[in-house]
């Protein structure tokens, strides 16, 4: 195998793979009935405000209807629900994602798209594709290592391509202007419109954001300590861009916890349930409580 | 990982690496080329703008209503409010203006929606603009760019 086989491929316990699909499934709803629901309030405008993006076009997508889309989110959201619970992981797993790419794309559909969605739809379609996994499944397989693999690589395309964007779009000037300013002054929450008049502090957060959308690409080869203090320094900067400006990026930020041995939740979980009361009188109060 | 290891064979290899090549490629051509028509691929626009630090303009939209019973309301911003978000809305700020008559379909909506309010008599696109000095806001304008009268 070629070193980037290798590290594509490298094999990883199923028990992640079942975590991420807890991870992807409960979040559909939170998603789909909270932050992409302007798909239902959009299914009650008329169909001349819908102006379809190309995939929406290529698969003949029409404009939506309430019954539509009602159906369209319960069956999705059933598909997860049986998916997340371990059965059926392909067809139910890939009924979610068809089902959520169709339901994410009417809600880009009417004039503005947004750009938080790339890792969950990546993630909704790969997931299902490491057939079955348990959460006590402890064994290095190389379908997982993929998917997992996949779900980190959509992660940080998320924030390379951002970068690249804002060179080709606001060219290499972007960090020294005002887009911050820009935005705060748009969304700005009441601790974010007390940095609107500190300029200076402004450009250097645009550097370091431009840095370090760059620098994402480290955390594809980075391991151990620095992996995690990675994977803190963008949960951190989804924290201070939501604080500032109510902009969360959750559907995205989620998979920051693909870069993480989710499998070792189930070691602690097992742990647990191994106590027993009479060896340890106190634990069974503790995993009650 | 002690022990047994879940392997694929090549053909199970070879499709994996070639969606995810595809896919990877649609990325960064979409990225290099493409427009946000391209949904859910690239390019990721969001914030890839710049702004003049003098001369600079931040310019907004929102809706403005007349209701029924003669009051003038801010409609809401997103769009289990009015069935369009205020960026929808600027996103399609050059058809409503050729054509003000799509505002109608936002009173229907808006009269589905929320049926026990007040009807919507007359709809604004008002926009302000916010002029950069320096870096900071020093100027602000604010003015009504479409009316329309619902039927």
């Amino acid at each position: 195998m070629t070193p980037l086989g290798r590290w594509w491929y490298a094999p990883v316990p199923a028990a992640r793979i079942a975590w991420l699909r807890l991870l992807a499934y409960g979040f559909l709803p939170f998603d789909m009935l909270l932050l992409t629901n302007s798909t239902l309030a959009h299914a009650q405008l008329p169909a001349s405000l819908y102006q379809p993006v190309m995939l929406a076009r290529l698969v003949h997508l029409p404009a939506p209807t309430p019954g539509a889309m009602y159906a369209l989110l319960v069956v999705t959201l059933a598909a997860g629900a049986v998916a997340a619970a371990g059965r059926l992981p392909r067809i139910a797993g890939f009924t979610a994602a068809i089902g959520y790419l169709w339901w994410v794309t009417i809600s880009m559909s009417y004039g503005k798209v947004d750009h938080d969605h790339l890792a969950l739809v990546v993630a909704l379609f790969v997931l299902p594709t490491a057939g079955r996994a348990r959460l006590r499944d402890q064994v290095g397989s190389e379908a997982a290592g993929w998917a997992v693999r996949c779900v980190q690589i959509a992660t940080v395309c998320a924030y390379f391509l951002s970068a690249w964007a804002k060179m080709r779009i606001g060219g290499p000037g972007w960090p020294n202007g005002a887009t911050l300013q820009w935005a705060l002054n748009r969304r700005g929450t009441p601790p974010g419109r007390l940095l609107v008049d500190y300029p200076a502090l402004l450009r250097v957060s645009q550097w370091v954001t431009l840095v370090a959308e760059f620098g994402s690409l480290l955390l594809l080869v980075a391991r151990g300590r620095w992996l995690y203090l990675g994977v803190a320094f963008f949960a951190g900067f989804h924290v201070v861009t939501y604080a500032l400006m109510t902009i969360h990026f959750l559907p995205h930020a989620i998979w920051l916890s693909a870069f993480l041995p989710l499998e070792r939740l189930s070691e602690l979980r097992r742990r647990r349930a191994d106590r027993s009361p009479e060896e340890e009188p106190g634990a069974l109060v503790a995993a009650d409580g | 990982m002690q022990g047994e290891l879940r392997r694929l064979g090549p053909r199970a290899r070879l499709w994996r690496s070639a969606a995810a090549a595809a896919v990877i490629a649609a990325l960064c051509w979409t990225s290099a080329y493409g427009s946000d028509d391209h949904f859910p691929l690239g390019p990721m626009t969001q914030f890839a703008f710049t702004v003049k630090n003098d001369g600079g303009e931040i310019h907004s939209h929102w809706l403005e209503a007349d209701t029924a019973d003669g009051r003038h309301v801010k409609l809401s911003m997103d769009a289990v409010g009015t069935g369009l978000k205020r960026a929808e809305v600027e996103g399609q700020m050059d058809r409503l203006i050729r054509d003000p008559s799509l505002l109608q379909g936002i009173a229907d909506a808006q009269r589905r929606l929320h049926p026990g309010r007040p009807r919507l008599t007359k709809i604004y696109i008002v926009k302000s603009i916010r002029t950069l000095h320096k870096g900071k806001v020093v100027s602000t304008r604010q003015f009504t760019r479409v009316t329309w009268t619902v039927r």
